[in-house]
């Protein structure tokens, strides 16, 4: 039975984390300035961290996002493996205690939408022309494309907090009603 | 598009796991790789028409030994339902992105440097590739069925490593989220067209068409998310349980199967 159980828990990280590679993969709407992307799996980043726990947001945020980029932009997935992590092991540490409460779990799916958008913008404002300076796969960004995509990526952060905050009540209210 | 699997058409007849992973993965080389799609679909000189003809048919030839595999490993069936999604998606991209390039204010600081003529260009790239890419994808999900997975990975006594398990675990877990994504979205747009189609709601329009449009996508995708993830959290204790009662009945040498 424990490993009924083990097994069990492990299935619904993967679900998670197969959603979020799963759903950036199919919608990813191209930004024409930029190399970069619009997508909907953040939801399940912040629904993760807010259900689970930092250790099962930051998995489903590093795995779940950098498995999707090995499709089509492999020299993001350094930094979507780091930032959108850092996301889902943000939400979770904000979000963690006794009961959680919409406003702080707003706070927390905030904070996580803030991580994506700061944490592109080091990546590719700084560490990736430095590397690609000795490393050309590494140069496809640089300072003027990192201002371009504060924008789309503030607006992912929030639409990710928003809709993860709806699964999260949705789910949470499923839990309770069993 | 499981249950014909298990009857060993098409790639599923490799029986090396090894060999059917490498000519898969061979397969999808062009497809995943950005420089050689590019090359294959020249679409930012669509503007400039005629497009090169030995690259458009190099492409047209390509998709049809995709859309081949899929038919002689899932049926002419399968083929549909994947071309229904990808049609689906594609659509949706396409539409998605058109929106956003001409949304004032974010459209012009989104589309930088790019002439419209380029983004439509880039759109168009866009939905040609999901049209292989999305059956592509399937198809190699599909090629590795769990059950099949158990019995190979299975050592000489019989025993299976938890590692091998949770490989299966997550197998299963991809097949049934990609399944679950091709047949939700139509099943809904039919069952509830209020929600997903915005024509059918007569209360979006007027002046405040601005506010209420982006209030319906997002009550739309939240609706949809919050069905995806339910359905596939309803079937991880029937999975695991049918995964144990598989496991019990190899170890105890019921391995028929596995031999087939």
């Amino acid at each position: 039975m424990p490993a009924t159980n083990e097994r069990a828990k492990f299935a619904l990280l993967a679900t998670f984390v197969i959603l979020t590679a799963v759903t950036t993969i199919l919608i990813r709407i191209p930004i024409p300035a930029t190399t970069g992307y619009f997508n909907l799996g953040d939801i399940f980043i912040v629904a993760a961290g807010l259900l689970f726990g930092p250790i099962a947001g930051m998995l489903t945020g590093a795995l779940g996002a950098g498995v999707a980029d090995l499709y089509g932009y492999p020299q993001f997935v350094l930094a979507t493996v780091a930032t959108k992590g850092l996301e889902g092991l943000l939400v979770g540490v904000l979000s963690k205690g006794s009961s959680l409460r919409p406003p702080r779990a707003w706070f927390a799916a905030l904070m996580g939408g803030g991580t994506v958008m700061i944490g592109y913008f080091i990546f590719e404002a700084y560490i990736y022309p430095t590397l690609g300076a000795s490393m050309p796969f590494f140069n496809v960004t640089n300072f003027q494309d990192a201002v371009v995509e504060l924008v789309p990526n503030a607006v992912q952060g929030f639409i990710g907090a928003a809709g993860g905050i709806g699964l999260w009540r949705a789910l949470a209210g499923l839990r309770t009603a069993r | 598009m499981i249950d014909s699997a298990l009857e060993r058409r098409g790639v599923l007849r490799i029986r090396s796991l090894s060999l059917r992973l490498a000519l898969l993965v061979l397969l999808a080389v062009p497809a995943f790789n950005r420089n050689i799609l590019d090359t294959l679909l020249p679409t930012s000189l669509i503007h400039q028409l005629p497009l090169p003809l030995l690259s458009v048919l190099a492409f047209v030839a390509y998709s049809i030994v995709v859309y081949a595999i899929v038919v002689w490993t899932f049926g002419i069936k399968g083929l549909t339902q994947m071309l229904a999604l990808a049609v689906v998606l594609g659509l949706t991209v396409v539409i998605s992105m058109a929106a956003i390039s001409k949304a004032p204010i974010l459209g012009d600081w989104l589309q930088g440097s790019k002439t419209l003529a380029q983004v439509d260009a880039k759109a168009v790239e866009q939905f040609f590739a999901m049209l292989v890419v999305i059956p592509l994808g399937l198809l190699i999900i599909h090629s590795f069925p769990p059950a099949e997975l158990i019995c190979r990975l299975r050592s000489p006594t019989g025993t299976i490593s938890e590692h091998a398990i949770r490989v299966a675990i997550v197998l299963r877990i991809y097949s049934m989220v990609a399944d679950a994504i091709s047949s939700f979205y139509a099943a809904w747009s039919e069952e509830n067209p209020k929600v997903f189609l915005p024509r059918h709601r007569k209360d979006i329009g007027g002046t405040d068409k601005l506010w209420k449009l982006p209030m319906w996508f997002f009550g739309a995708a939240a609706t949809w998310g919050l069905a995806l993830v339910t359905y596939c959290i309803e079937q991880i204790p029937q999975l695991v349980t049918q995964l144990d009662v598989t496991l019990d009945h190899k170890l105890k040498g019921h391995n028929n199967a596995c031999n087939k």
